[in-house]
């Protein structure tokens, strides 16, 4: 009995330790849409590489979840969204500096490798046989797509409502689901085909990204927007599909 | 000791049983208070919350039944049998239950999806999906559910007295009859536990349902699924679409009786 | 009702080796030391237990061939137990449990229920008909026991120390509705006792076991000492 005792003691005792102590990296929040996972992992390690001592901490996920998060209190330094108005959600409960657009992103069709329902144009969305993937309300991405069918006139066959973008892409890709329309830049990596939506429909997803202002981090944060902005960052998103202006 | 109950638990088990209970107690408390009440009405008379609320209730009872059906049997043979290889079935039967659901979700939609293992062939021979339906729904509730009732049934008949069943097939009864008129009698109150378990985890599946079914009202999206939506765009009816569903399994759970978990006890 | 067997059982402790002959409405009493394969013995004829070598036949009916590889199992045999703790469905009532052997083997709801009252009467348990078998007293669950095995009529009756967890003092009478019991039925009995009253009261012929093995076999009159 003695001997558990002991042991939890310095289970304990060891765990509060390994909060203090000095020489601790500075904690970046960034929280990005689901659609720049891939781009911002590498945005990540580059500025970790750049500047000295920082840890960024990248959470990920739908614009609306993160901006619900933000209204919420959760504590952030940098959002990037997806589009502008679930960025304007997050600063009214969250002071940021005035946003930017840091890159745009075009809307592709996405269907199955192989294109087994032969999807080829924005019509084809309305066809019985077709069953189409896209997000809930709130996700940018469905508003984004909505804009598009209705400029194109057409009511898709929508068989389901997924929580981000990503779920799209799992539907499609495993053939679940015949089409669906997600940014271009999920292209990358993603086992899909794109089917490009002609340029008099072309909808632009444009990304609002800012820091925080009343934070002990906020220059830092700004260093960080400052960063995906730059060149280099320029460089990085491009190669993952965006387009950076 | 105390001279008046010589049973009770020491007092320091009997302090952390009451820490754990205000752990268990608080966030319903937290819910509770929180909710705006008035949205109470709101989300059961409202035709989303109703829908979703009538595929949560049909779907995870059917997925209960299914996994009495099919997880009974599996328990017998994996408790009463002694083949090679005994341990790796259970444990890939059972495996659900630790995996993350999504995880699940992806494994069924790669097997009974429209292009999965077994999918594919139920899309070409008979138009049959399960993604996107209810019966989706009914599948991926079933697959991380079934595993809790096979467990409690499989541990039960362990402990169960082989010798009843015995008796049994000397008067004229067939295995079957035996195990159906007097084993499962036996161990009702583990059968019973296991399915109210199944049916709880089935009612609050979220993970492999959203994944390998889908989101649509109406067909796929179950009440944790619009509760989870519910969650980004307007959290006061999130909030009371929790209390709705800590309600229903609450009330469900009340009425699992203590001598249903317990083993009988003769007079 | 001849029940012939000429077997070998290997069991972890012993290798039971029995050939024996019991005739048509014989009551026969094995006795011997614990461990000596008394039970053994009644779970290969019930149909419990498979025999390693040789055979087990009733009537001239095979119910267990080693050779052949033949094995009947015990819901086919005609063989009815009175076990050692009873073994009674607690869930059941008293006529539920006489009348599950008969519903078991196809009997209609009814006649089952009929025959069940009948024999429920004769031990006089009949105010007891209803009630739960966890209920019930010791002397009243042995009862419920020995009718319900004679309940589907069968040709051979295998009795387990059916009375070694009464009361001495209630031993007595019950041995007594045991005896009425046995003497009117017309198959063949098998008992396995320990208390010499038992073997006195119940059986004509002895065998005693030891070790696995038959060392003495003779009538009830002259076994003497050899009962403990």
């Amino acid at each position: 009995m003695r001997g558990i005792r002991v042991a939890v003691l310095a289970i304990v005792g060891s765990s509060l330790m390994a909060g203090c102590g000095g020489d601790n990296p500075t904690t970046l929040r960034v929280m990005a849409a689901s659609s720049l996972t891939g781009a911002f992992a590498e945005v990540e390690a580059a500025f970790e590489l750049a500047v000295p001592d920082v840890d960024v901490v990248m959470i990920t996920s739908s614009s609306s979840s993160l901006a619900a998060q933000i209204v919420d209190g959760a504590d952030v330094d940098v959002f990037a969204s997806a589009d502008e108005e679930q960025f304007e959600r997050a600063a009214d409960a969250r002071t940021f500096d005035p946003p930017r657009v840091f890159a745009t992103n075009s809307l592709v069709i996405i269907v199955p490798p192989g294109n087994p329902r032969d999807v080829r144009t924005v019509d084809d969305l309305a066809r019985d046989d077709v069953l189409v993937a896209t997000a809930s309300e709130d996700v940018p991405i469905r508003r984004y797509t909505d804009r598009l069918l209705a400029m194109a006139g057409v009511t898709a066959n929508f068989v389901t409502f997924e929580a981000n973008v990503s779920g799209i892409v799992t539907k499609v890709a495993t053939g679940a689901a015949d089409a669906g329309i997600v940014y271009v830049s999920d292209l990358v990596g993603a086992d899909v085909e794109g089917v490009d939506v002609p340029s008099q429909l072309d909808v632009v997803a444009r990304y609002p990204i800012a820091a925080a202002t009343n934070s002990s981090r906020a220059e830092l944060a700004r260093r960080f927007v400052d960063f995906t902005m730059s060149a280099d960052g320029r460089a990085i998103l491009v190669a993952n599909g965006f387009t950076a202006p | 000791m105390n001279r008046r109950h010589p049973d009770r638990p020491p007092r320091a088990a009997r302090w952390l049983a009451a820490v754990t209970v205000v752990f268990f107690c608080l966030p319903f408390v937290g819910l509770l208070w929180k909710t705006p009440w008035s949205r109470l009405l709101d989300v059961v008379t409202d035709e989303s919350g109703r829908r979703a609320l009538w595929l949560s209730m049909r779907t995870s009872v059917l997925a209960a039944l299914l996994s009495v059906v099919f997880g009974v049997p599996l328990a017998w043979v994996l408790a009463t049998s002694r083949f090679r290889g005994r341990n790796l079935i259970r444990a890939l039967c059972l495996i659900s239950m630790v995996l993350p659901p999504v995880v699940g979700g992806i494994s069924l939609l790669f097997s009974l999806g429209r292009t999965g293992l077994i999918g594919r062939w139920l899309d070409d021979w008979f138009g049959f999906r399960f993604t996107f339906s209810s019966w989706g729904v009914v599948v991926a509730q079933v697959f991380v559910a079934m595993p809790f009732l096979v467990l409690t049934v499989e541990g039960a008949l362990r402990q169960a007295d082989t010798r009843l069943a015995e008796a049994a097939r000397t008067l004229g009864a067939t295995p079957w009859y035996a195990f159906r008129r007097v084993t499962i009698p036996s161990i009702s109150g583990a059968l019973i536990a296991g399915t109210v378990l199944a049916w709880a985890r089935a009612f609050g599946e979220f993970g492999a349902t959203i994944t390998f079914a889908g989101n649509y009202p109406g067909t796929t999206r179950t009440l944790s699924i619009e509760t989870y939506v519910a969650l980004e765009s307007d959290p006061g009816r999130s909030m009371a679409l929790s209390v709705l569903m800590v309600g229903i399994s609450f009330v469900v759970l009340v009425t699992l009786r203590d001598r249903w978990l317990g083993a009988e006890r003769s007079s | 009702m001849t029940l012939r067997v000429d077997a070998l059982v290997r069991r972890a402790d012993f290798v039971l080796r029995v050939e024996l002959t019991v005739e048509s409405g014989q009551r026969l009493a094995i006795v011997g030391p614990n461990g000596a394969g008394k039970t053994t013995l009644l779970k290969c004829i019930a149909g419990l237990l498979p025999v390693n070598e040789g055979s087990i036949s009733l009537d001239g009916g095979v119910l267990d061939d080693a050779d052949t590889d033949q094995f009947v199992p015990p819901e086919r045999r005609d063989v009815s137990v009175v076990f050692q703790d009873y073994l009674l469905f607690e869930h059941l009532s008293v006529l539920e449990n006489v009348a599950f052997g008969p519903r078991a083997r196809g009997a209609r709801r009814s006649e089952a229920r009929e025959r069940a009252r009948e024999l429920v009467a004769t031990v006089g348990l009949s105010d007891l008909s209803e009630r739960r078998a966890r209920a019930l007293s010791g002397g009243q669950r042995q009862r419920v026991a020995l009718i319900r095995a004679l309940a589907t009529r069968p040709r051979l009756l295998l009795l387990d120390e059916p009375l070694a967890a009464i009361d001495s003092s209630a031993r007595g009478e019950l041995r007594s509705t045991l005896e009425r019991q046995v003497e009117g039925f017309d198959g063949t009995t098998l008992l396995v006792s320990h208390d010499p009253a038992d073997v006195e009261a119940l059986a004509d012929r002895v065998i005693v076991l030891s070790a696995g093995n038959v060392v003495w076999d003779g009538p009830v009159s002259e076994s003497g000492w050899r009962i403990r």
